[in-house]
């Protein structure tokens, strides 16, 4: 309701100081993307040097157990990405191996994100909550996820509801605790402010509690990401599984097939450096604006 | 609300989730040697207290814990000081750094136990390999932050740049080394128990809870185990925040909040430090 005044107040507000300091800034950039470029050749110049080391010295030593990195690239592409156009170039093997296992780790994360999110908001809200709520909190982060997958395979015995119990129940502590702890330091002049301003308790949790704790959640999201990649992996490791990325991992373990192993690890790698920086640009968008925008339309709800 | 409130309460909360996992258990949702109640359970768990085999099999875990996040120290602190202080060798080792990081540790298990078997050399080197990262990049994080008026001081004292590092950088950096130690401590744990819960023979936690869920019945081992194990990790992270706190009083709230503040928003350094100077947060690694 309050985008009007926002929308036009700001471009003028933020046009002037850009008028006045153009050609400084202009010369700023151009030397510090000179020094960042330099970094990036330099980083891209070490890579494919470790990698070609490696080339080389795996050609020379023929190990069954390090095989050349084009090797192993070649079989990432031939066991999975050598499909047709129609198919997003994904191959059979592909279809049945890495989406299993991206559904049910996305699943488990959009659950405990969820999860997380609303019980520690609850949770947050009320000093005595906290207090109540936080040694049996603590034990729970405490455990390490894996132990408890044995007691979900008794539970839910082998299958998706077993993996997808592991993933949200090891991934939702991270998320709850941050949230708590960021809804609990929500700024208490702004609280007394949204008291005035009489803002129904939706309003607060959206305009105020939500955008001051964001931060916070963002960095147990980010936690709780690794922990459901960690999770998916290692609830498909366990004998009796049928797919997914990690039955790929052990099939080829048990047939000593160190190149789709690699292949394997190299696609995990791939998958956890992509939805690492998928979840931070989402973050750098919610909270670069997020915070400032969300309290500023707080206060001028009425 | 006074300490003693907060204790009660919390005591309080314990009980409830006590209570509610009891009524679960006997309520007969699920079946009985499923869940069992957790009176049953937590009876068991002080009875293992009394195991020597089981004693046993936690001091091997502990022991193979302790030699991989000794070892992830020895190399993750100097490795981060060196990345730290000359940038060069950091734009250099940069990449590879990040291309080896997003790997989730627990997908090397079958390779390592390919390499070198499935016996303590693949599990100390596993939690190794995973508790590098939080310590490297706390401590490339913690130089970052030290005071420059500090080190320019020294530097006009004439100060050469080992002295520099030495007398500011070093104290400066050590409350985030040991923040990332604290990470590094946990995460070690879960490496180790997930090795021995997929090596499934020799001695060790894991190795405990892998046995008993293959037992009839075993839920109820099963969960004793899951309890020693959180006790485990509660001991050992409450233990290194209250030495973090000994150790260095100099770290003001002040730098505890700077490293929040930094932490939560942007940065190339991915998810490092939310707080990583803070006792509460933990840097959202992926390990």
């Amino acid at each position: 309701m309050s985008k009007a005044p926002n929308s036009v107040t700001r471009p003028a507000g933020r046009s002037r100081p850009l008028i006045r300091g153009t050609a400084g800034r202009a010369a700023h950039l151009t030397r510090s993307a000179v020094v960042l470029a330099r970094g990036a050749l330099l980083r891209w110049l070490v890579l494919v040097l470790a990698l070609a080391a490696w080339q080389l010295a795996a050609r020379v030593h023929g190990s069954v157990y390090f095989p050349p990195p084009a090797r192993i690239a070649h079989h990432a592409y031939d066991l999975w990405f050598s499909g047709p156009v129609g198919h997003l170039f994904l191959t059979p093997a592909a279809v049945d191996t890495i989406l299993p296992s991206l559904g049910r780790m996305s699943a488990g994360f959009a659950l405990a994100a969820v999860a997380g999110i609303a019980l520690g908001v609850a949770v947050g809200r009320s000093r005595r909550a906290y207090v109540l709520c936080n040694p049996v909190l603590q034990f729970a982060r405490a455990v390490p996820p894996p132990a408890l997958v044995p007691v979900f395979v008794v539970v839910f015995d082998f299958g998706t509801p077993m993996q997808l119990a592991s993933i949200v129940f090891s991934a939702v502590w991270p998320v709850l605790i941050n949230t708590a702890e960021g809804a609990r330091d929500t700024d208490p002049l702004r609280l007394d402010v949204a008291a005035v301003l009489r803002l129904t308790a939706p309003e607060r949790l959206w305009f105020l509690l939500l955008p001051s704790a964001l931060p916070r959640i963002f960095a147990g999201l980010r936690l709780s990401l690794s922990l459901c990649l960690i999770l998916m992996v290692f609830s498909e490791l366990l004998p009796g599984t049928a797919n997914g990325i990690g039955f790929a991992l052990t099939d080829a373990q048990s047939r000593s097939d160190l190149l789709t192993v690699w292949a394997v690890l190299v696609l995990l790698g791939a998958l956890g450096y992509l939805l690492n920086t998928g979840l931070l640009a989402v973050e750098k968008r919610l909270t670069g604006r997020g915070s400032s925008k969300g309290s500023r339309n707080g206060r001028s709800t009425t | 609300m006074n300490r003693r409130q907060e204790l009660g309460l919390g005591g309080l909360g314990v009980l409830l989730a006590f209570g509610i996992c009891e009524a679960v258990g006997r309520a007969g949702l699920v079946r009985r040697s499923y869940l069992p109640p957790a009176s049953e359970v937590l009876s068991r768990a002080v009875e293992l207290a009394g195991d020597r085999a089981f004693l046993d099999g936690v001091g091997v875990t502990l022991r193979a814990w302790a030699l991989g996040l000794g070892l992830a120290c020895a190399i993750a602190i100097p490795l981060g000081l060196l990345l730290g202080s000359v940038p060069v060798v950091d734009d250099a080792v940069r990449a590879v750094i990040e291309f080896l990081r997003p790997l989730p540790s627990v997908a090397l298990i079958p390779l390592v136990s390919l390499l070198l078997g499935s016996g303590t050399e693949t599990e100390v080197a596993l939690i190794t390999y995973a508790s590098v990262w939080p310590i490297l990049f706390n401590t490339v994080y913690g130089l970052g932050e030290t005071d420059p008026l500090a080190k320019d001081t020294l530097r006009a004292f004439g100060f050469g740049r080992l002295s520099v590092l030495l007398r500011v950088e070093l104290p400066g950096t050590a409350p985030f080394i040991a923040a990332g130690v604290r990470i590094s401590a946990s995460i070690a744990l879960v490496l180790a128990v997930a090795t021995e819960l997929l090596s499934g023979f020799g001695q060790g936690l894991g190795i405990f809870i892998a046995q008993a869920q293959l037992a009839t019945d075993g839920t109820r081992d099963v969960l004793a185990g899951v309890v020693w194990a959180g006790v485990l990790g509660l001991v050992i992270n409450g233990v290194l925040v209250w030495g973090e706190r000994r150790v260095f009083p100099w770290t003001p709230e002040r730098r505890e909040r700077a490293g929040e503040a930094t932490g939560s928003g942007d940065g190339p350094g991915t998810g490092r430090p939310a707080g990583s100077g803070g006792d509460r947060a933990e840097g959202g690694l992926p390990t």
